[in-house]
């Protein structure tokens, strides 16, 4: 076991408004926008100007060399962001490449290698049509087994989401009903939000459509929407997007100089399992087999006895996301979620896998997902607040961005002024947007702490990062190398 | 360079997205590419499909069986596993999905099942496509009847069995699954 890591803050963050298209912008137009305005949201608390020269090392995260039709293009965005010859490395780990960034630059400073990392996510998927783009993520899933039955994401979790239906004895007609809850609460969030991609507020959104790609939608749209694969439907899907987000990320030290507010990572954590979901036993118990329950479930007989009879994880549930969670909640002295997490971003690449992910992170317990969110309690008023920012359906996924801006903006949320941010951004646009002003708050009074959650493939690997502006948190993190798990036996 | 590249549109500052920008290129490209690549020590399975339309999963002594076949143990890692014929084990679908939708390449397909298949006592699935019917036409009718009345849960936990491709191609395609439940498929008929 190591000593405690260096603190780490996120102070400061900026983004673009995503997009089906942007073809006004290069993938380093793309970020070069984020990143100006990751610097000036930091010179405005620093009350100095912030630069390059401020900063000793990036962190790039994109995922697919084939969407960018470029390898290397790290060595782009150092280039453009006028950081050579600094440190520059890159982040991929499919959808979860912008979680896995964010954790390599926090890594970065609190191991005290670096003192102020810059981590920038893009992705610009409409170089292709969606079909072909379907086929370049599916490219990410196993290319001699599973791509070849025509496999792609959207059939794996779908067939995922039928098993999760069987195992907790949830008929179609119900589970489609709750999927769209998932749906119409992220579509209904990001219409605060001007740079999500299903906002009317972004300038860049498509205004006119049958298919109810921009605006509020209702649970019959939802339901109306064709089946791309069972049970899911169009509108049960993420998007494809070009999107860009650079966080700024420094140690305590240069924190306490360049901000008053600080949000702190206070934990992080990551899981994997395996590439073809096939492969993953169905175990008897497999969550105690597995060691991960949380604390508060090891502390419920009733839960404990329940998920002595559940198996798990096989194919509907995902154990990378409820390990990443462990470790996370364990770093950060979080016994229960709820209560302690006042909102958090989840990776829903499908209404399915947000419900399932609630469960993994332990909101509520296994089997129970589509209740929370039919209840309401992933509402702003809810238990715990899931996705305001719209998440991945409402926002977008700009898949090598999505883990960097769900933290970006669950920092802005426990800065208290995403509001603001918004309303400064929509104010300049404006004029390009018929004028439209932000009608609906997000902004969650007085969040302490919030999660992030992004995951890739089926869940070959998943990221959890808790955030917190409380200083008290601080004196409760321990260092992950000391993480205790009945999978690692530690070398006597 | 071969004329591989071409630009496809001079995008006009009159887009609703461009906002006003001046005009923009967009270039388009072919990008295609031959690819050789190996099963490696998995190429006995992808023979004995394809030439003998067998089966083969894998054990190891200790870690029991794997279906797909793995050459070295999930568990330990060993190389000492043995090629075990489960062409004629029981097969159940465990999870499925109707693709309505596909990637480009299995666009022309749909609709079509994406299968997680249960053979014998393998501790894994394997996935495979799953059919109704040969018949491409009556298979999509029936897909679609499972679709429109949102029958779909009822595949799984369906016995199938196997069939194999006469052009054998050398992939997974070279195997596919049969729903055998007459009744259930009756059932999607009236």
């Amino acid at each position: 076991m190591t000593s405690k890591p260096v603190n780490v803050a996120v102070v400061g963050f900026g983004l673009i408004p995503h997009s089906k298209s942007r073809p006004d912008l290069s993938i380093t137009d793309m970020c070069v926008e984020a990143y100006n305005m990751a610097k000036t949201d930091v010179s405005k608390q620093y009350g100095k100007e912030f630069g390059s020269a401020n900063v000793d090392a990036l962190v790039v995260s994109y995922f697919s060399d084939h969407f960018a039709h470029q390898l290397l293009g790290e060595a782009m965005i150092a280039d453009a962001f006028g950081l050579n010859p600094k440190r520059t490395y890159r982040a991929m780990g499919g959808g979860a490449t912008g979680g896995i960034g964010i954790q390599n630059a926090y890594s970065l400073i609190a191991s005290g290698m670096a003192d102020v990392v810059a981590a920038a996510g893009f992705e610009k998927m409409s170089t292709v049509n969606t079909a072909e783009g379907n086929e370049y993520i599916a490219l990410a899933s196993d290319t001699d087994w599973d791509f070849p039955n025509g496999g792609y994401y959207t059939a794996y979790y779908a067939a995922m989401a039928n098993e999760y239906m069987k195992s907790f004895g949830i008929n179609p007609e119900k589970f489609e009903d709750q999927m769209a809850a998932v749906t119409v609460k992220n579509r209904h969030y990001a219409q605060a939000n001007p740079f999500a991609q299903t906002s009317l507020l972004n300038p860049w959104s498509v205004k006119k459509s049958k298919e109810n790609v921009t605006g509020e939608i209702t649970k019959e749209e939802v339901l109306s929407s064709k089946y791309c694969a069972t049970p899911l439907r169009l509108r049960n899907c993420c998007l494809m997007s070009d999107g860009a987000a650079v966080a700024i990320l420094a140690s305590e030290e240069t924190t306490r100089k360049l901000t008053d507010k600080p949000v702190w990572i206070t934990g992080v954590g990551m899981g994997s399992d395996t590439m073809r979901p096939g492969d993953r036993y169905d175990t008897l118990g497999g969550l105690i087999e597995y060691d991960l329950l949380l604390p508060h479930e090891e502390n419920n007989p009733e839960i404990v006895k329940y998920y002595e009879k559940l198996r798990y994880p096989g194919q509907n549930s995902f154990r990378a996301g409820r390990m990443a969670a462990k470790q996370a909640y364990w770093m950060a002295g979080i016994e229960n979620p709820v209560g302690k997490i006042n909102l958090s971003e989840i990776h829903d690449a499908f209404g399915s896998s947000e419900i399932q992910t609630y469960e993994d992170l332990g909101y509520c317990p296994y089997g129970h997902g589509g209740e929370f969110v039919a209840a309401g309690h992933a509402n702003i008023d809810g238990k715990v607040p899931v996705n305001l920012s719209g998440g991945l359906i409402g926002m977008g996924h700009s898949v090598g961005s999505s883990g960097n801006w769900q933290v970006g903006l669950a920092y802005l949320q426990l800065r208290g002024d995403i509001m603001d941010v918004f309303r400064e951004y929509n104010e300049s646009v404006k004029t390009l947007n018929e004028n439209r002003d932000i009608s609906l708050s997000v902004q969650v009074p007085n969040a302490k702490r919030a999660s992030a959650h992004s995951h890739a493939g089926t869940g070959s690997h998943v990221t959890v990062t808790i955030l917190s502006n409380q200083e008290s948190d601080l004196e409760e993190i321990r260092p992950l190398s000391g993480f205790p798990s009945k999978l690692i036996r530690r070398v006597a | 360079m071969k004329d591989k590249i071409k630009i496809v549109g001079i995008v006009g500052p009159d887009s609703t997205r461009l906002m006003g920008h001046p005009q923009l290129v967009v270039r388009n490209f072919v990008y295609s590419t031959d690819v050789f690549k190996t099963y490696g020590k998995l190429s006995p399975y992808f023979r004995a499909l394809a030439e003998e339309h067998r089966i083969y999963a894998t054990r190891c002594a200790y870690h029991g069986v794997f279906l797909p076949p793995r050459p070295f143990c999930q568990d330990c890692q060993t190389p000492k596993m043995e090629w075990v014929d489960y062409t004629n084990k029981p097969a159940t679908i465990k999870t499925t999905s109707i693709c309505n939708f596909a990637g480009e390449a299995f666009l022309d397909e749909v609709p079509y099942v994406l299968g997680f298949i249960q053979m014998g006592e393998a501790k894994t699935v394997m996935s495979s496509v799953v059919k109704l019917s040969e018949e491409k036409s009556e298979n999509d009718k029936l897909l679609n009847v499972l679709m429109d009345k949102r029958r779909y849960p009822e595949l799984n936990g369906k016995r199938v069995v196997p069939r194999f491709a006469d052009k054998p191609t050398y992939t997974v395609r070279d195997l596919w699954f049969i729903v055998e439940d007459k009744d259930f498929i009756e059932s999607l008929k009236v």
